[in-house]
């Protein structure tokens, strides 16, 4: 095992499950808009190799240096800035509704579960 | 050994917060070589390096870097290199996860042999019979587990797989905020896990 050959990818896949890289966006964005990592790179004008160094770019700051920053970030992985930009407008929407989704859902849970118990309540007290 | 002007200039760009390479870029010049440090310490402890202890050494490794990464504070440049120090965080990770990975094959009960490590490494010790067994034992899961889904997760239990990801996007949950998607695959691993032990058990008798 001493020709084990380590691979940025494993870290880029870490990664996903923290808050305040690329990586998590870019999957939201390859999920919901269904496209591979090939895919993904063209439509950012760059090379695949480099998608595990963009996930592990931090998200860009709001503005006024979300500009820079997307700069920055293109400037190192060597895409278009403005596909960049909005593949991260993009996937910042879709995380955003995704989290509403989420939200909806255990509220209503919640609610369904407290009928549920106010309901056996009343049945107890009928009783 | 004091962090190297190289590491203190690392360290003040993470610190700073205000570049978005900083990270990516780190990451790029430090993985590689932590990884085999790591690796070369576990084989000095006489630990085989079969393909599930580099994974854990990989995973240690981005674990780590990750940490540092959000608690920049917690390194002094004063009192360590900054790649000695990730090293050692690396190799404290790995040990944590490795030890517990001992721990469930050794409590054995041969149940616990189904433990992924377990039969991978009879597999590479090319232990024949062991293999046939693994396999045999494997087969018998499968027939048992009539659900497509839950075969793919035990599959991903089987192969040592540890991102919580690769279990959201078998269960269709990685949609969901990456707590909620922890909760879920933890949970549906417990559930999957209790099943194979009774299935073992089944097969054993």
């Amino acid at each position: 095992m001493n020709d084990h050959v380590p691979s940025l990818a494993r870290l880029a896949s870490l990664a996903k499950q923290r808050q305040g890289y690329l990586a998590r966006l870019l999957e939201i964005y390859q999920k919901h808009e269904g496209v591979d990592d090939q895919q993904l790179a063209s439509l950012l004008g760059g090379e695949v190799s480099a998608l595990p160094l963009l996930a592990l770019c931090q998200r860009p700051r709001p503005t006024p240096h979300f500009r820079d920053d997307i700069d920055r970030i293109a400037g190192y992985v060597h895409v278009q800035p403005l596909a960049l930009a909005r593949m991260i407008r993009s996937a910042e929407a879709m995380e955003q509704s995704q989290q509403n989704e989420a939200k909806t859902f255990f509220l209503a849970a919640r609610d369904y579960h407290e009928e549920i118990v106010h309901h056996e309540e009343h049945e107890e007290l009928d009783e | 050994m004091k962090a190297t002007p190289e590491e203190c200039s690392w360290h003040q760009r993470i610190t700073a917060r205000d570049d978005p390479i900083a990270f990516s870029e780190l990451a790029e010049h430090f993985y590689n070589p932590l990884v085999r440090s790591v690796l070369h310490k576990v084989q000095q402890k006489s630990i085989q390096l079969t393909s599930t202890v580099c994974v854990l050494v990989e995973e240690a490794v981005g674990t780590a870097l990750l940490d540092y990464n959000e608690a920049p504070d917690r390194y002094d440049p004063q009192r360590a290199s900054l790649f000695g120090y990730i090293a050692m965080l690396a190799y404290s990770r790995f040990h944590d996860a490795w030890k517990s990975e001992q721990c469930a094959t050794v409590k054995s009960d041969p149940l616990s042999k189904l433990d992924s490590l377990a039969l991978e490494q009879l597999i590479e010790q090319q232990d024949v019979d062991a293999h046939l067994h693994a396999q045999e034992l494997w087969e018998y899961i499968q027939r048992e587990l009539v659900d497509a889904q839950e075969r793919k997760v035990v599959a991903l239990m089987l192969n040592n797989i540890r991102e919580t990801i690769a279990y959201s996007q078998v269960l269709g949950i990685d949609h969901l905020p990456p707590k909620e998607q922890q909760k879920a695959v933890k949970r549906i691993k417990e559930r999957i896990g209790k099943r194979l032990r009774r299935i073992v058990r089944r097969y054993q008798q």
